[in-house]
């Protein structure tokens, strides 16, 4: 990796942490997470562009930046004592596939339905395997270190 | 056998705690499980709970003399971090007994009244400015395609402050809040001949995304409430179509008066 590379990535870092501290605030996050959930959901997008640059497939470069998000905010959901969806839900926006919903409507509007299916497809993939990646670091979490004490009954 | 309290105000307790997670973006089996929580801590193991997005059941079960039950509409949701990770607070507060079911109460009540300082309008829309110029330069924008997006991050939080007053779908959110997105950003870009149409769409559309619905529709859906996750996706399915729909129309009209994308 070349220095102008990593100074690209550290500008994109920079940029990424304030637009999600901005969303982050639009969604009125408790302020002792405010700070952590910004530097999650850049961390998360870095890793992820720098897995797609070595990955063959895109979606497998989304799962990784998802876990990583994912599973650093259920630890830090058990550290602080909060849910976990406060650190997630801020900080996967950075990867939601936003282009990808945009390209398949522009490609609809060029009457390029065979860009259109495909674009649309991987957009849905992308969408369920970032959604994937969440429930199974929270199901992992839950099953290792349940929440609180429930005092659960047999149902 | 734990000390039994009031069974009235257990039940209000726990529905308005299930209430403000349901209303205010928390997932449905976290809902569920702060009511039982609160019904456990009550001294009420043997409770019933069901949520859905749209409203929430909670029965308490005395032995085998009486069944008592509440049931509330959920009318509205959006997403409100911080009165859901209050009301896991006060909830634990509650089951480890720190605090009695009056002053949980009267917590709750607070925190569905009072707004925590809710942001204004202006600093709603500078914040949602800011991050969708941001996003525009994150994902490759220049100055100008930032500045465009910031103006459109602004509008849309204006339209969907003034159309959630008249208790409007969230659909139709989606679609207008899109179609205002695309038609600034075709103008702004065909008036002054600068910036790139992608960059700018994809930075401004981010607080329209239905990130949080997708989410939550797979979580529940894998943690087995099939109805909720149904639901949940449908939302997001909607919405998505909403946002693209929106952008469609007015690309489709503008290709139509000649214009190049």
């Amino acid at each position: 990796m070349t220095v102008t590379e990593l100074l690209n990535l550290l500008r994109i870092f920079g940029l990424c942490a304030a637009a999600t501290l901005c969303y982050a605030l639009l969604m009125r996050i408790p302020l002792r997470a405010l700070i952590l959930s910004a530097f999650l959901g850049s961390a998360g997008y870095i890793i992820f562009i720098i897995s797609s640059n070595y990955l063959t497939s895109i979606l497998a470069a989304y799962f990784i930046g998802t876990l990583f998000v994912s599973v650093i905010g259920e630890i830090m959901a058990r550290i602080m004592k909060m849910p976990s969806t406060i650190f997630v839900i801020p900080s996967i926006i950075p990867l939601v596939p936003g282009y990808g919903l945009y390209l398949t409507m522009l490609l609809l509007v060029q009457n390029d339905f065979n860009g259109f299916i495909k674009t649309g497809a991987q957009t849905l993939f992308i969408a369920g395997i970032m959604a994937a990646a969440i429930a199974l670091t929270n199901f992992v979490a839950r099953r290792l270190i349940p929440p609180g004490k429930v005092e659960k009954k047999q149902f | 056998m734990k000390e039994r309290y009031n069974e009235e105000l257990v039940l209000d307790t726990a529905r308005l705690a299930g209430c403000l997670i349901l209303e205010n973006g928390g997932e449905t089996f976290r809902a569920e499980e702060t009511v039982m929580r609160i019904c456990a801590a009550g001294g009420y193991a043997e409770s019933e709970v069901i949520a859905i997005p749209t409203g929430i059941f909670v029965t308490l079960v005395d032995g085998d003399i009486s069944y008592k039950t509440r049931v509330k509409r959920i009318q509205k949701r959006w997403v409100d971090l911080i009165r859901i990770d209050k009301t896991n607070t006060v909830s634990r507060a509650l089951a480890s007994g720190e605090i009695n079911f009056e002053d949980a109460l009267s917590q709750l009540r607070e925190l569905s009244i009072n707004n925590y300082g809710r942001f204004d309008l202006l600093t709603r829309c500078l914040y949602s400015a800011l991050a969708t110029g941001l996003f525009t330069l994150v994902s490759g924008g220049g100055l100008f395609d930032g500045a465009v997006a910031f103006i459109c991050g602004a509008s849309v939080q204006l339209l969907s402050a003034s159309f959630s007053r008249i208790n409007i779908f969230p659909f139709t959110i989606s679609l207008i809040g899109s179609m205002l997105i695309a038609a600034i950003t075709v103008t702004a870009v065909t008036l002054t001949g600068l910036g790139n149409i992608d960059k700018i769409i994809v930075g401004a559309i981010i607080p329209l995304l239905p990130g949080l619905a997708m989410t939550n529709a797979i979580r529940d859906t894998i943690m087995g409430d099939l109805i909720s996750g149904s639901a949940r996706f449908t939302e997001a399915l909607l919405s998505a179509v909403g946002i693209a729909g929106g952008v469609g129309i007015v690309f489709g009209v503008y290709v139509g008066f000649g214009g190049i994308l």
